[in-house]
């Protein structure tokens, strides 16, 4: 079932230097229990499509609706029967939580604007603690006494105590080092798994998308230029942007190098002046007279949306690659070898 | 000493003294060597003393910070022993830093010419003329598009990519022979990224730069870096030219880092980065070992047989 439906959207935020268009007509979907990400570099609208969904700020023109029924100004985020069910966990993990509450307090928070009687929380705050991983003791600590990356589970536990349907994660891990990023994307898993909330995973890491999303929206100056299902666009990318952006992952093997072929150029330009033709003129490899006059539709190739002339001359340049799995592969093999011989040697 | 080493630490061991009741021991025993021309990626979490090497190295620790022991060599000269007139003739022009959040690095209130300009009138000793020459060629170097109307642009009219790109310039522009690049290039985006990595790939090679290049990101160091090395808690626990660390990572935590970085759910299990959860090798009696194997040529690990 869709629990989440964005319909054309458009977001112009009204400045001093001109009008920003933040976002030019976005559409999404999501199914209950699943992850959508939404990647690009920054400046591509992907906070305040965040924003908007949990209504933050309200869109100039199109509609959002969340379990069937349209949020806007007569039913908002605040409405009784919406409120607590979508929420935010932001980039900052400090963003979320207030440096003069005690950690345990700044969970329970979002319980007291939903009226749920105080004597229930501690039992809520127990489980959604538990979930995270964080100690009782770190409940009664102040954020400045917590690292990084139990602040930002902190974060996520206070997203998770009203029991939400859909958590919008505004780059989540992006504060953190690996090794703590690794462990909140495994614990996200694990708290979909269980609660079946539905994520909107926002990030401009693209190994972390790989692995936690079932779809990805790939945003390029406030447009959709490929949705689709993540492991397709992974191994084939079919818009220009798609592929700059997966060609530029380094993965941990010198041995895989980037493929040069098709590199992006430049820089992202102004939202203010956009472009007449293609967004990504200026940029593209292999851009034609036609993209600088006209725009491209979001239209549908084959199995996902592409926004893109030459969509079908991008099939013939991209070759379906299995890149990604045969890293996660031959790193298994490797690890694999590593620690029987380890084990061998007594080494472990 | 062989001519061909740039820099070379030596049992490099940093102290912010005081700090929180007791002090913190930030740096340890720390060494290793940059051949000329070549580059040294070090890698390590938040808090592992990457920025406290860097800064040790131009002797700019922040307070209370100081270097107590070990030696920086660099072209044979000690930099720990230097007085601050002769660390002045090397700073700036011979070594330089590049930090990440290029924007505090810049002054907002002077136009990127300025700022250039000042730096190779103090430390080149350039005139007007000479100085303006030298901006604009530097700024065409790091392939700053419309260089000649940037040179009076202000750092608020830059995106990040385009500031770090004057940041790179700024160290570059006196011709030193060393760079450290401290995270210079977290917080840009990866098409960004791409682009200056690049940049930076061709000026080591045409000015023969000896480069350390410090960051999170192990990725990046994989496709960067001529050697590696793995910092945790201040020590180096696994150090080896680049090939040989990705074929025979043996460090608990460089394999701990690697899973991580694969998002490999099953190896992280096995592999922590909690010295506790080490097999005796690499921690025995609650501490990691005072030395390093070489298990292969150049291929340093801190572990007991
Ligand atoms: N000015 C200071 N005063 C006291 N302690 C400090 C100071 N600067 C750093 N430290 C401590 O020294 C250790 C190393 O810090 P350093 O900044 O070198 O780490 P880093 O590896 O650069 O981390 P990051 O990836 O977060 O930049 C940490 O324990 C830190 O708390
Ligand atoms: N409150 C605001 N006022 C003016 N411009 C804004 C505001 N919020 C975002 N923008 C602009 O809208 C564009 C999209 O921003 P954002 O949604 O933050 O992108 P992302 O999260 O992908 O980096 C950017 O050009 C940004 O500068
Ligand atoms: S429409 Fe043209 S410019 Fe735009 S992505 Fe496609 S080929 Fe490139
Ligand atoms: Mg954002
Ligand atoms: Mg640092």
């Amino acid at each position: 079932m869709k629990i989440l439906e964005v319909n054309d959207v458009v977001k112009i935020f009204k400045t001093k230097g001109g009008n920003v268009r933040a976002l030019n007509g976005v559409s999404l979907d999501i199914d209950e229990g699943k992850t959508v990400g939404v990647v690009g570099e920054s400046g591509s609208g992907k906070t305040t499509l965040g924003r908007l969904i949990v209504g933050l700020i309200n869109p100039d023109t199109g509609s959002i609706s969340f379990e069937q029924r349209s949020i806007g100004s007569k039913v908002n985020i605040r409405h009784p029967d919406i409120r607590g069910k979508i929420q935010l966990v932001f980039q900052e993990p400090s963003e979320s939580l207030d440096p003069r509450i005690k950690v345990g307090d700044s969970i329970c928070e979002p319980l007291r604007g939903l009226g749920i009687e105080k004597s229930s929380w501690n039992s809520k705050l127990k489980i959604v603690s538990e979930k995270v991983s964080l100690a009782e003791e770190q409940l009664s600590m102040y954020p400045s006494q917590l690292s990084a990356g139990q602040q930002q589970r902190a974060g996520i536990a206070r997203a998770l105590i009203t029991d939400p349907k859909l958590i919008v994660l505004d780059e989540p891990t992006s504060a953190l080092d690996p090794t703590a990023r690794a462990e909140i994307l495994s614990m996200l898993q694990d708290v979909q798994k269980e609660f079946g909330v539905s994520y909107i995973y926002i990030s401009h890491d693209l190994s972390t998308v790989r692995y936690l999303t079932d779809e990805t929206a790939v945003m390029y100056l406030g447009e959709i230029v490929e949705f689709g299902e993540t492991s397709k666009i992974f191994s084939r990318p079919s818009h220009p942007y798609s592929t700059g952006l997966l060609s530029s992952i380094l993965l941990p093997d010198p041995e895989i190098v980037m493929d040069e072929s098709l590199e992006l150029s430049g820089e992202i330009p102004s939202p203010i002046n956009l472009p007449k033709g293609c967004f990504l003129e200026s940029r593209c490899p292999i851009s034609t007279k036609e993209c600088s006059s006209h725009h491209p539709d979001l239209i549908t190739s084959d199995d996902r949306l592409v926004r893109c002339f030459e969509v079908e001359k991008m099939k013939d340049i991209v070759q379906p690659s299995s890149k990604f799995e045969d890293f996660d592969k031959s790193f298994d093999d490797f690890m694999t070898k590593r620690y029987s011989s380890s084990v061998q040697a007594g080494n472990n | 000493m062989t001519d061909s080493i740039s820099l070379s630490l030596n049992n490099l061991t940093v102290d912010y003294p005081g700090y929180k009741g007791s002090g913190t021991i930030a740096v340890k025993d720390v060494s290793f060597s940059i051949e000329k021309g070549k580059v040294l990626g070090l890698v390590g979490e938040s808090g592992a003393g990457k920025t406290s090497i860097a800064r040790a190295i131009t002797r700019q620790l922040v307070e209370p910070g100081e270097i107590t022991a070990g030696e920086i060599i660099f072209e044979n000269k000690n930099i720990v022993s230097m007085s601050q007139k002769e660390l002045r003739k090397y700073l700036g022009s011979q070594i330089s830093l590049i930090v990440p959040n290029p924007k505090s690095e810049l002054d907002p209130l002077l136009t990127i010419g300025r700022q250039l300009g000042d730096v190779v009138k103090t430390h080149l000793k350039l005139n007007n003329k000479e100085a303006r020459e030298a901006v604009l060629k530097v700024l065409e170097a790091v392939q700053i598009p419309d260089h000649n109307s940037r040179y009076s642009a202000y750092p608020h009219e830059l995106s990040g990519g385009m500031a770090q790109r004057v940041i790179i310039a700024m160290s570059l522009i006196c011709n030193p022979k060393f760079v450290i690049s401290d995270d210079a290039t977290s917080g840009l985006d990866v098409t960004v990224q791409r682009e200056i990595m690049k940049l930076m790939q061709n000026i080591i090679k045409e000015k023969d730069l000896s480069v350390l290049f410090i960051t999170r990101d192990i990725g990046l160091a994989a496709h960067f870096c001529d050697h590696l090395g793995l910092l945790f808690r201040g020590q180096i626990v696994e150090i080896a030219p680049i090939n040989s660390f990705f074929k025979n990572p043996i460090h608990p935590y460089s394999l701990a880092l690697l899973s991580a970085f694969s998002h490999s759910v099953k190896w992280r299990k096995v592999y922590s980065t909690d010295p506790q959860k080490w097999s005796k090798e690499f921690f025995i009696n609650g501490n990691v070992p005072d030395s390093m194997i070489e298990v292969e040529k150049g291929h340093l690990v801190r572990m007991i047989r």
